[in-house]
């Protein structure tokens, strides 16, 4: 899992990355975050404060952001939404140098990821089977997308990637936000979908059969 | 471990290729002579060896003598050892460049590795933030490999015996759709063509 991260991050002469032409007044770079210019974390200090987006939260000293993903889970009961930043300690090396080589080489392959943003269906309101439905899984969509462009969470430059997981009506709904209206400002920033079905191999006994 | 892949394994696949241009490097050729049966050749492999006298040193012992005959002079030729070359080809432009990049910081290793995870095989690029096309292409792989199909069969567990029948009537259903498609047309080629 973690090596499609570092590929997705670190690798990107092979991904197509998004034209956009930066305006002359964002090339002053934060030291913290190189690779998103208009961000959250240039964002005055009123809209930092607002809870969850916080880079306090999950951004320590020297670290930036080298990708965002985000990971969808369709349930057969629930939809689940959350965005997660990739994140590389600049100065890895400098600190660590106790390390091997190989467990230097293993912390670019399995870079840190931090939760930035997590949404479900029950949180906007729908309780029980509702929370199964197409309808659930279009709304959790729009707001997750909206909420990412309200905070500014992406720059104009960032790369993202979507990870989607399970077979529920909510996966469809997903898809159908993305390439609607509600996703489009998000569209350009997307470089890479994957999808992560949990398919067992061997593994252990499942259940037995429902008798209805 | 993930040094030595970057430092040892990739100059000696490439070192294999310098075999043949040494060998050709003296633009000499080996030709394949009767003497008792052709001497037009032998005029010709005679005046060749006087050209190249001037230019390598080592042919000039065996061209030396003109009343000498020619099978000596192809004796002496086949016993002529080709010129060793002191300096490899590759120094100055493959081998000095590994040579020097050896020592690669850990984050430039870990960018060479290729995806083996999980969903290695499930993940689509999107080109020109052409997200509908991505979207498309990844439902294509899953429908190919079967595997909402395979998920939803793992959620239960099946008794090995019932699920050797079911694969069999899974197979007959399919070949009897096939068939029954291919039948039909049959018919209708047929209704088409009046019959």
């Amino acid at each position: 899992m973690f090596s499609r991260i570092t590929r997705f991050a670190l690798n990107g002469s092979r991904i197509q990355a998004p034209l956009t032409i930066q305006p002359i007044s964002n090339t002053i770079i934060n030291p913290i975050r190189a690779i998103s210019t208009t961000s959250t974390l240039n964002a005055p200090p009123r809209r930092a404060n607002k809870k969850g987006v916080k880079p306090s939260n999950w951004l320590k000293a020297d670290e930036k952001v080298v990708g965002w993903k985000i990971y969808a889970t369709f349930t057969s009961n629930n939809t689940r939404a959350n965005v997660v930043a990739v994140v590389e300690d600049t100065k890895f090396l400098e600190k660590n140098q106790h390390l091997s080589h190989n467990e230097q080489v293993i912390y670019y392959l399995q870079l840190p990821h931090r939760i930035v943003y997590s949404l479900s269906t029950g949180q906007l309101g729908f309780r029980g089977v509702q929370r199964s439905e197409y309808e659930a899984g279009f709304q959790l969509s729009s707001k997750l997308f909206k909420t990412i462009q309200e905070k500014n969470l992406f720059g104009p430059t960032d790369k993202v990637e979507i990870v989607v997981n399970g077979m529920g009506k909510g996966r469809e709904a997903f898809s159908a936000a993305l390439l609607g209206k509600e996703g489009q400002a998000l569209q350009k920033n997307i470089v890479r979908i994957s999808d992560a079905t949990v398919l067992k191999f061997g593994g252990s006994r499942s259940k037995k059969q429902r008798r209805i | 471990m993930f040094r030595s892949i970057v430092a040892k394994n990739i100059p000696c696949g490439i070192r294999v290729a310098t075999y043949p241009i040494s060998l050709t490097n003296n633009g000499f050729k080996f030709v394949r002579f009767n003497s008792t049966q052709n001497k037009a050749k032998a005029e010709q492999i005679k005046s060749s060896l006087d050209q190249l006298k001037s230019t390598d040193p080592l042919a000039s012992s065996a061209a030396e003598s003109k009343a000498s005959t020619p099978s000596f002079e192809i004796d002496a030729l086949l016993n002529r050892t080709i010129e060793s070359d002191t300096t490899d080809i590759f120094q100055n432009s493959y081998g000095s460049r590994f040579d020097n990049n050896i020592e690669q910081t850990p984050r430039d290793i870990a960018k060479t590795f290729r995806e083996f995870s999980m969903s290695a095989g499930r993940s689509v690029d999107v080109r020109y933030g052409n997200v509908g096309r991505g979207l498309q292409q990844l439902s294509g792989i899953m429908s190919n490999n079967k595997i909402f199909y395979l998920a939803r069969r793992q959620k239960r567990h099946i008794r090995p015996a019932l699920l050797r029948k079911l694969k069999k009537r899974e197979w007959w259903r399919r070949k009897f759709a096939g068939d029954f498609h291919t039948l039909m047309q049959k018919i209708n080629n047929a209704k088409r063509r009046g019959y």
